[in-house]
């Protein structure tokens, strides 16, 4: 495999060498994403536990929501993570028409799949199942169909925030590289923008079976 | 373009090949198993994602220890957790 040159650069005065940085800022986005891990840990939890206690309604909720939305919004995710990694081997290339590209596109699939979300979200609140809406099927099954949706809005909630400030991130930083008089990327930048879009996208890798696949072959 | 996107490409299609095999998957009627099928396949997914898009293969050991600890974190909270939950109701762990 061709190994891509890397721009050789003055470290920031406080390290010793651009090696030294570049190892300093990977191991505090590492550690950054671990906490982000236990941010939504807290979330699985409860949901793991709650899904012990109503295993019935959770796959009565599950079975509501649109397999094949979930399904093509996944493939979405993670054809942008392919382009993500994409742009930032052409920044290090310093091929600033792809890199704009790739970022570009891989904003708007993470635009594409909010979307989708949005009209997810948008079928289950008409259906009535948005927490503490007046629901005429509560009576038949008491509680644990609202935790699941709750559960299923505050994941897919906090993992949409994350995504929107990735979108956000990468169409900004595409814009920035467009405009710039003199293409010359930060490589620790770019990667860290890579890493944070990717974590992103681990996070749907296991919100997908979690929140659709319940009950789906019974 | 090419040039840039030619070393993911054999990762991508990896995930690919594995998110079709668990969208199918989910519908076997294996009862318990399904959960343990997807979560073994978004597991797979992960370690492509980590290993080659978040370039963990080019890093010291420093940094796949710190990738590792988050994971370790998380499975502490739920193992001890879920001990106490799965012990106290057994069977109904997975419909």
């Amino acid at each position: 495999m061709p190994e891509e040159p890397v721009v050789i650069e003055a470290p920031d005065e406080q390290y010793a060498a651009a090696e030294q940085q570049k190892e300093a800022v990977t191991l505090g986005m590492w550690i950054f994403l671990a906490t982000e891990v236990l941010f939504f840990g807290g979330l699985l939890l409860s949901y793991s536990a709650y899904r012990i206690w109503y295993p019935h309604d959770f796959a009565f909720g599950s079975r509501h929501l649109d397999f094949t939305l979930g399904t093509t919004n996944t493939a979405i995710l993670l054809t942008s993570s392919l382009l993500m990694a994409g742009a930032v081997s052409a920044g290090r290339l310093l091929n600033r028409r792809v890199t704009v590209v790739l970022l570009t596109v891989t904003a708007l699939l993470g635009i594409a799949f909010l979307c989708i979300k949005g009209y997810e979200w948008h079928t289950a609140i008409e259906d009535n199942f948005w927490p503490g809406t007046v629901w005429p099927a509560a009576e038949a099954r008491p509680g644990g169909v609202r935790l699941f949706y709750t559960l299923y809005f505050a994941l897919t909630g906090l993992h949409g925030i994350h995504l929107f400030i990735g979108c956000t991130l990468v169409f900004g930083t595409a814009f920035r590289y467009a405009r710039a008089r003199i293409f010359e990327p930060n490589p620790n930048y770019l990667k860290l923008l890579g890493l944070y879009w990717h974590f992103v996208d681990i996070v749907w890798i296991f919100l997908y079976p979690l929140l659709y696949f319940i009950g789906r072959s019974s | 373009m090419i040039r840039a996107l030619r070393p993911h490409v054999g990762p991508f299609l990896g995930l690919m090949v594995l998110l079709s095999l668990t969208a199918i998957c989910s519908s076997l009627p294996i009862g318990e198993w399904n959960l343990i099928v997807a979560l073994t396949f978004a597991g797979m997914k992960t370690g492509l994602v980590v290993y080659f898009f978040m370039e963990l293969r080019r890093e010291g050991a420093l940094i796949r220890i710190a990738a590792c600890v988050g994971l370790v974190w998380l499975m502490i909270m739920l193992i001890l957790a879920l001990a106490d939950f799965v012990s106290r109701f057994p069977g109904t762990l997975m419909e």
